[in-house]
């Protein structure tokens, strides 16, 4: 055995390029199930992760699954809205906590979430330094975003302007960062949380400016009388939430109707859980609840699907990629008859050229497994990471 | 010494065939065997070799009748007592001029690589005039180097026989007297039988015994 594997080995090593295109070729084959079946479960699992912490939700009719991944991983909002009133409907049940959702804008490309700071406690959130939110236009960054913006406590984030065709679009506003969070591995981590008035600032339902009613300059008004006070364009609309100006800021219209893009509900035990989705479900209005846990499942066994099927075309490639293989070894072993009859010849069994054609595959086969497990690791310690970011 | 009686071989359908009643060759004999193309020259040298069954005869070499035995013994008998230099090397690319001396060692395990194997390796290339080359791969060598090379791996067992096929077909006259002085020395000195095909007929002279395979067979 050393003999023929001392011979397979200078072969194989002699052949170099052809061995290693062997090699890669066999380790891929190998490599592409592994890894789309340890992607799909480390996809299925952070995704479930999240949604069964989440008890229920509630937003506008339309698309589970975007209100879901909205809701739970702050991707895009979904289109349509459900007013602030709905937390009181939902709150007309006992032992029932509520958190607010409102995430239509970003810093850049971090999504700014407006909601309570009970939502820091509901995601076990804790802070690496400062403080929660506390006052209009405070905010609290998530690892990624603060290491990622280089932005630290005391400093500021402004948020990033609506398009510039969007005549209702959102201002800048100028934020205070009082607190970054410790890294959860989660969604979290990429967001940027504030309170929910601050983020319906931005969305223009809520505005603070110069004094119009006690204005000295007449170039501020259009028009004062005892009721009212008419501004002038002249007047200045603040983009930063500062101790001076926070008193000036004010909501126009009737706060039960601002928006939110959805609500995440605690309820305290099963019970409360079930008469809840009841009520839910016999509501014939633009609002749904849902259970995460149920859409995400359904995602979930679509990804599987998908997964079997894909696994399914890896196995043909495997198959075809062996029988090349086979048909490489069969045109190498014609090409190299002369080779294999000398060894005869001067004293080789035909034993010995069966093992020494057979070693070299295995060779092939081993380099090529060991090289799909190296792949394999690089990928549960490299890639499943890039894959909790792409997913969170 | 090798004996050969009464021995006849014929091709399955062909109409050649090759008969001996007698030939005997004794130790330190040098034979060559010469005579044109298709009269038996390489099949009498691979009947002596046991690579080839003869139809009916016998062949013995210090005393041993070889077909008597089977294919898997002829081939451990071939490589402890024959030495075989083909008309085209037949080096393995993938081997330094080292390792295709020694490779009658990898493919047999009857035969052991033991310190002396290497010393021999050694003697052998110093002998041949390769002894500063014995790490070049068989492609960086000329057609000479490359005889030469086969011509250590038939020796590096030490065989009482050394059989060669055309060594020098692919050699220009240089290079073939240098083979040649080479293995008709070796053998001389070593007290080797030395049987060679050939179609040079310059050659022959060289050697104390011609078997003309021409008029043998006639």
């Amino acid at each position: 055995m050393k003999g023929p594997l001392y011979l397979a080995w200078k072969y194989l090593r002699y052949h170099r390029g052809r061995t290693l295109v062997l090699i890669l070729s066999v380790s891929l084959t190998i490599f592409i199930p592994l890894a789309l079946n340890q992607l799909v479960r480390k996809g299925a699992e952070l995704l479930t992760e999240r949604a069964e912490r989440t008890p229920l939700l509630v937003g506008a009719k339309g698309s589970e699954t975007e209100l879901c991944l909205g809701a739970l991983y702050f991707r895009d909002p979904p289109q349509n809205q459900i007013p602030y009133t709905e937390i009181d409907t939902v709150l007309q049940m006992q032992n029932v906590e509520v958190l607010p959702l409102h995430f239509p804008f970003q810093v850049g490309d971090y999504r700014i979430v407006g909601t309570v700071n009970n939502y820091l406690d509901f995601r076990g959130l804790q802070l690496a330094s400062g403080r929660s939110f506390a006052l209009l236009g405070e905010c609290v960054l998530g690892s990624t975003a603060a290491s990622s913006l280089g932005i630290s406590v005391g400093d500021q984030v402004i948020s990033t302007p609506s398009g510039a065709f969007d005549i209702a679009g959102s201002f800048p506003l100028k934020m205070d960062v009082v607190g970054i969070l410790k890294e959860q591995g989660t969604p979290d981590d990429e967001a940027v949380f504030t309170d929910i008035k601050t983020s319906w600032v931005i969305a223009g339902l809520a505005h603070g400016h110069e004094d119009v009613v006690n204005a000295t300059s007449d170039s501020l008004l259009l028009e004062k009388n005892d009721t009212m006070a008419i501004a002038s364009s002249a007047v200045l609309s603040y983009t930063e939430i500062t101790d001076e100006n926070r008193h000036s800021f004010h909501f126009h219209g009737d706060m039960h109707t601002f928006p939110l893009n959805a609500i995440i509900v605690i309820p305290g035990d099963r019970q409360t859980s079930a008469i809840i989705r009841g009520r839910y479900q016999s509501r014939e209005d633009d609002v749904q609840m849902l259970v995460p846990q149920q859409v995400i499942s359904g995602l979930v066994d679509t990804l599987f699907s998908i997964r079997n099927l894909l696994l399914l075309a890896s196995i043909l490639l495997g198959l075809a990629t062996f029988t090349i293989l086979a048909l490489v070894f069969n045109l190498s072993r014609k090409l190299r008859a002369r080779e294999l009859i000398t060894m005869q010849k001067i004293g080789g069994s035909k034993a010995v050229i069966r093992q020494l054609l057979g070693l070299e595959m295995l060779i092939i086969l081993i380099c090529s497994a060991i090289i799909a497990m190296v792949f394999t690791f690089v990928l549960q310690t490299v890639g499943l990471r890039a894959l909790e970011t792409f997913i969170t | 010494m090798i004996q050969c009686k009464d021995l006849y071989f014929t091709y399955p359908g062909s109409a050649f065939s090759l008969r001996f009643q007698n030939l005997t060759i004794e130790k330190g004999d040098q034979v060559v065997l010469v005579g044109p193309s298709g009269s038996g020259k390489t099949t009498l040298l691979n009947i002596l070799a046991g690579l080839t069954k003869p139809t009916r005869g016998t062949v013995q070499i210090d005393g041993i009748n070889l077909y008597q035995y089977s294919e898997a013994d002829r081939r451990d008998f071939r490589i402890v007592k024959l030495g075989l230099v083909f008309q085209e090397f037949e080096l393995l690319e993938y081997l330094t001029v080292k390792e295709n001396i020694l490779i009658p060692y990898h493919l047999n395990p009857i035969i052991d690589r033991d310190a002396q194997a290497f010393k021999r390796v050694e003697e052998l290339a110093t002998y041949v005039g390769l002894a500063d080359k014995v790490n070049r791969y068989p492609s960086h060598l000329s057609q000479g180097e490359r005889q030469r090379v086969a011509l250590c791996r038939a020796l590096v067992t030490q065989p009482q026989v050394l059989l060669c096929d055309e060594p020098t077909a692919n050699l220009d006259p240089q290079n073939r007297d240098q083979i040649l002085t080479l293995v008709t020395d070796y053998c001389r000195n070593n007290d080797k039988i030395l049987i060679m095909v050939t179609h040079d007929r310059e050659i022959r002279q060289q050697f104390d015994h011609v078997i003309d395979m021409e008029k043998t067979q006639a």
